[in-house]
């Protein structure tokens, strides 16, 4: 988008200041809003909004076989696709590498190795017949319309997904002597197993804009920020990880310490906020389908 | 909702529970005072428009005559002017009339002009003849002129001007021939429904009371900055260029915000914007709002 020098001047007044154009201080997020449960067809889903941009994600649980490094534990698989209409006016295939920058920055925050093991879901829970069988969680994001702040909104929408996530009980009978396992999944909806997510990081990009430091940059701010850094901080303030931003501006290790410690103030505040959120619709769900 | 300055709880929000709380307050005390467009004055594609009983109407923009009936063809407001019965759609691009004030965005510098995004069918073009040069010379434009083009306006620059020409292909000639015309600074930008902005006398406001200057385009882009001091007299009593803006206070951005807020607000609730609705709009919002997108 273009922007003349100008209006980047004003707003990097406005950071300066610590007021920004849109009435916000520097560590203020625009309003987050968070709706679970939009996709019938989903094992779990969730919408967020912040401001203008829009992600939508779906979890799917899948039985497969389990990897050959980890036969008890189950899997998750993440992709985050751009849809083309959500206003970035990539060119050419600009939409699908930003996808995969974001799937990259995603998966870094939800597990921690190459196979999954040891990140922050307990993978071993979704295991059914050690080596055999095993629950894979598909996650699938989309970005439906994009002011800034996309990365952090996919990691809280990724994470009332799974807190959404209802995954079937599952019986399983020995059929025959070759051990191949006979599998019965519960199909009643109120009985389901559901992930643990206490422990799921949220991503709190924190930019530089000029000498001051501010999360939840909107478009037209993020098109003058410096360096920027995506923190994965979880509940209890302690970091689970931290990436330089493709292309950002390079960073000075001073302000490194600095930008980690606002994350690790501000994440706690969101995720306290959006758990309670998550536990109130799952309670008022709960009680619907009872009733 | 949260107040700039300290850092709180950021506020999530489980869908459908008063996400138009700016516009809540402004609603109030507007309906109060104006006559909001009524609920009626509305229709859809496919609504027969009331033609109150004239014998003979006027099948204006919009519409169509079915079975001696009018219908509408848009969504949109219906627009009555003595027989003349038009529907004006909700949310169409700006068309440009003679004499409007804009404020557009250079996207290019062509030879001998500049194109103008106006958020309309086709962009601008502001000629190298039609702005005043640097100095305020009257002279011929001369090559050395054209080369320094940028150094008057540049890609991404806003500028305010106004429609100087319409051309048969409906493209639109610009001019800045006036001091009030020219570069913006200093200032944010708020994009609302062209539709919104009424024409009037004047749409460069100054609004002493709150500290702001707002310029109404008419193609719905506004520019809303701190009020810039007044023009120094030069030697021949002409007023001069005007100096560069010193950097707004903390003060004079709350305003600018606040003023930004209260037309997304006007825009959200689709209500015209004149002097008078901003000043209210101004004054129902409590400061330091921050809106929801």
């Amino acid at each position: 988008m273009l922007h003349s020098k100008a209006e980047r001047a004003y707003l990097q007044q406005g950071f300066d200041a610590g007021l920004r154009s849109d009435g916000r201080g520097c560590h203020d997020w625009r309003p987050v809003e968070v709706a679970l449960a939009q996709l019938p067809q989903a094992s779990g889903s969730a919408r967020c909004c912040v401001g203008g941009t829009e992600v939508l994600v779906s979890v799917k649980a899948e039985v497969r076989t389990p990897t050959e490094e980890a036969p008890g534990c189950g899997g998750i698989q993440l992709a985050v696709e751009v849809s083309p209409c959500a206003g970035l006016r990539l060119q050419g295939r600009g939409d699908e590498e930003l996808g995969a920058e974001l799937t990259r920055a995603l998966e870094r925050c939800l597990l921690s190795q190459a196979n999954g093991a040891g990140g922050c879901l307990d993978l071993s829970a979704l295991c059914i017949v050690a080596g055999k069988s095993c629950w894979v969680l598909c996650v699938d994001a989309l970005v439906l319309s994009a002011d800034g702040c996309v990365l952090d909104a996919l990691s809280i929408a990724a994470k009332a997904a799974l807190a959404d996530t209802r995954i079937p009980l599952v019986e399983v009978t020995q059929a025959d002597e070759d051990g191949d396992a006979e599998l019965e999944l519960d199909d009643d909806p109120t009985h389901a197993a559901r992930l643990d997510t206490a422990r799921v990081p949220v991503l709190v990009t924190v930019s530089q804009v000029g000498a001051a430091l501010a999360v939840d940059l909107n478009a037209e701010e993020g098109a003058c920020a410096g360096a920027a850094l995506e923190v994965a901080v979880d509940a209890r303030g302690r970091l689970c990880g931290a990436t330089m931003r493709a292309h950002s501006a390079p960073l000075h290790p001073s302000s490194l310490q600095e930008m980690l410690g606002l994350a690790q103030r501000l994440g706690p505040r969101l995720l306290r906020e959006l758990d309670r959120q998550i536990g109130q619709s799952a309670a008022a769900a709960s009680v619907a389908m009872q009733e | 909702m949260q107040l700039a300055g300290q850092p709180q709880a950021p506020n999530i929000i489980i869908r459908g529970s008063g996400s138009s709380l700016a516009a809540a307050s402004v609603q109030e005390r507007l309906e109060s005072q104006y006559e909001a467009f009524s609920e009626d004055s509305f229709v859809c594609v496919g609504d027969i428009v009331p033609t109150d009983m004239q014998e003979g109407f006027l099948r204006g923009h919009g519409t169509q005559v079915v079975d001696g009936q009018l219908m509408a063809t848009v969504c949109g407001r219906v627009e009555r002017i003595n027989k003349l019965v038009s529907v004006r759609p909700l949310r169409n691009r700006y068309s440009a009339e003679l004499g409007d004030v804009v404020v557009g965005r250079v996207t290019d510098v062509a030879g001998k002009r500049w194109i103008v995004d106006l958020n309309a069918r086709q962009e601008a073009t502001l000629q190298l003849s039609s702005v005043n040069l640097p100095g305020g010379v009257q002279r011929r434009r001369t090559a050395e002129d054209e080369l320094n083009m940028r150094s008057v306006f540049e890609e991404g620059d806003l500028i305010s001007a106004e429609v100087q020409a319409l051309h048969q292909d409906g493209s639109v000639s610009l001019h800045t021939r006036s001091l009030k015309y020219g570069k913006l600074a200093g200032g944010q930008l708020v994009t609302v429904p062209a539709n919104l902005i009424k024409r009037q006398k004047h749409h460069f406001n100054t609004l002493p009371d709150m500290g702001v200057d707002v310029i109404l385009g008419c193609n719905g882009m506004v520019w809303v900055a701190p009020n810039a001091p007044p023009p120094a007299l030069g030697a021949d009593g002409e007023p001069e260029q005007a100096p560069p803006r010193p950097p707004a206070t903390r003060e004079q951005r709350a305003a600018v915000c606040r003023m930004a807020g209260a037309l997304r607000a006007l825009a959200a609730l689709y209500f015209p914007i004149f002097q008078a609705t901003l000043v209210d709009a101004y004054q129902a919002r409590k400061p330091g709002l921050v809106d929801a997108a």
